[in-house]
């Protein structure tokens, strides 16, 4: 099982999550890549701008490392940990919309290296498709 | 407790996300379609927007034109009958406590339209002075007919041929009239008034509170036989914003001084009308103070500048935005702020700070898009 299903909302399981909506994905050499989760973009919709924090500076778990702006709406990306910007996901420039078409692949948004070895933040893929249900319940 | 307008059921047939807007539950998309696909849907072909939330205030008696004439800064003593006039109530202050549309039906029978947050506090505003030019012995009643009524906005450029398989009556032509005209056996008031930037009409029925649920969703029903695409408070949001039309509450509210909002001009406002309004004395003593006035803005780097973000020049906190969005035609982020009156000018440079990063942004002129393809003028 590569994926889990909540209602429409995929959630893909070689990965872990925040409650706040974002995954992030051990990329084996001491980077993460994150992103927003299939819910988070259908949540959104219409995504026309990612906004990053530099590249290179060092954030504390929890701040703000990028911002989503939608037309209606706006998700902040938190730091999962304490970590470095290594790269952000230049295609969104340009296309913003590849988050709503990929939210997991193409559409990934920036690349994180972890400052501490804390992962107590991240959730499993099913404790997020949970977090999903109780969101969609309280609809 | 939210209200819902006579169409409420029609937009949860449609699944619309619903959110509440000044105490109403309203759309703000529905399932099948994107802000961006209903916004082209008026920009491209036609759509339809369920404005009953509004209020309708409905004025009759021989002295009514005189009364409204006091209300508002606008000359409607040069109304016809048939004509609308788009205007403001102000405050004593020279603030604005809503806009509207006057409506002319006869010399004696006039609608009024106020926005859907504002209908108890106008109701309130009006019914105090009536109260006083009734003591006075001045003839007119006004009668609230926004409960028992509604309101459907179809906009776009195939708005008439829609409407021409509609009726057979024949339709107002130029801007801002009003003609009753029937759909079937139901009585229409329609007007050619909008607010899209685009040719559109104005469909209102009134019935009672037993049968105006059914009566709104027959014509609603009617307009989506015809392919007209139901469109929610997101899109019109952004095609107002397109248009340069303020937003009640973000692009103006009581604070706002009238000569601030750059809408005191001619037909709207004649600030030296001889038969006085009210709020007169404050706009003509506030004619040398004006220090900020509304401007449109284009972000000149990507990003969306949000309502209440702040307006720098030379690292100064100097004004405010007051609505912003990326325009679906052109892609670029705009939107209206309040600047200084040393940067009203298109071309004007100033900053606005968007979550810690100052970006840069440029005066430019409402429509924001070219109106040489979109809009009331464009070229068939």
């Amino acid at each position: 099982m590569t994926e889990i299903k909540v209602a429409d909302y995929i959630v893909k399981t070689d990965r872990m999550y925040l409650p706040s909506h974002e995954w992030v994905k051990d990329n084996g050499d001491g980077t993460f890549s994150m992103g927003i989760s299939d819910y988070a973009q259908k949540m959104l919709r219409e995504i026309s701008y990612v906004q990053f924090e530099d590249v290179g500076e060092d954030f504390e778990s929890k701040d703000v490392i990028a911002v989503v702006e939608a037309l209606k709406a706006t998700g902040d990306i938190y730091a999962p940990f304490k970590c470095k910007i290594i790269d952000t996901n230049m295609e969104l420039e340009d296309n913003p919309e590849l988050v709503t078409e990929s939210p997991y692949e193409t559409g990934y948004l920036l690349k994180i290296q972890a400052l501490e070895d804390d992962r107590s933040n991240l959730i499993t893929a099913q404790a997020y498709a949970s977090i999903i249900e109780d969101e969609l319940a309280d609809l | 407790m939210t209200s819902r307008t006579s169409l409420y059921q029609a937009h949860i047939d449609l699944q619309a996300d619903m959110t509440d807007f000044l105490g109403f539950d309203m759309p703000i998309r529905y399932k099948s379609s994107s802000i961006v696909d209903e916004h082209m849907a008026v920009r491209e072909n036609v759509g339809m927007f369920d404005t009953s939330h509004m209020g309708r205030y409905w004025i009759t008696g021989k002295d009514t034109k005189e009364f409204l004439n006091y209300l508002v800064p606008r000359d409607i003593s040069t109304l016809h009958d048939g004509m609308a006039g788009y205007t403001m109530i102000l405050n004593e202050m020279g603030g604005i406590k809503d806009d509207v549309i006057v409506y002319q039906l006869k010399s004696d029978e006039f609608l009024l339209v106020c926005n859907a947050g504002n209908r108890q506090k106008i109701w309130n505003w009006i019914d105090s002075f009536a109260k006083l030019w009734k003591l006075a012995g001045k003839d007119f009643n006004i009668e609230d007919k926004s409960d028992t009524s509604c309101m459907i906005a179809v906009q776009g450029p195939r708005v008439e041929n829609i409407m021409k398989d509609l009726t057979s009556d024949v339709l107002p032509d130029k801007r801002f009239r009003i003609a009753w005209i029937s759909i079937g056996d139901t009585p229409v008031l329609c007007s050619t008034t909008g607010y899209t930037g685009e040719a559109g009409y104005e469909l209102m029925v009134f019935a009672d509170i037993d049968t105006i649920n059914e009566k709104a969703i027959a014509l609603w029903n009617q307009l989506l036989v015809k392919k007209v695409v139901p469109c929610a408070l997101g899109s019109r949001d952004t095609l107002r914003l397109e248009s340069g039309y303020c937003l009640y509450g973000n692009d103006m509210d009581e604070t706002t001084h009238l000569l601030e909002t750059g809408l005191d001009f001619f037909p709207f406002v004649k600030i030296d009308k001889t038969s006085g309004f009210v709020g007169q004395d404050a706009v003509l003593s506030f004619k040398d103070k004006v220090d900020k006035i509304r401007v449109g803005f284009k972000l000149l780097a990507k990003g969306i500048a949000r309502h209440g973000y702040k307006v720098f020049v030379d690292d100064k906190e100097v004004g405010w935005v007051a609505s912003g969005t990326q325009s679906p035609i052109t892609k670029e982020p705009i939107g209206m702020a309040y600047v200084p009156i040393t940067h009203k000018e298109k071309g004007s440079l100033f900053q606005i700070e968007i979550r810690n990063k100052k970006v840069d942004a440029e005066v430019i002129d409402f429509p924001t898009f070219d109106t040489t393809k979109y809009g009331l003028r464009r070229q068939l």
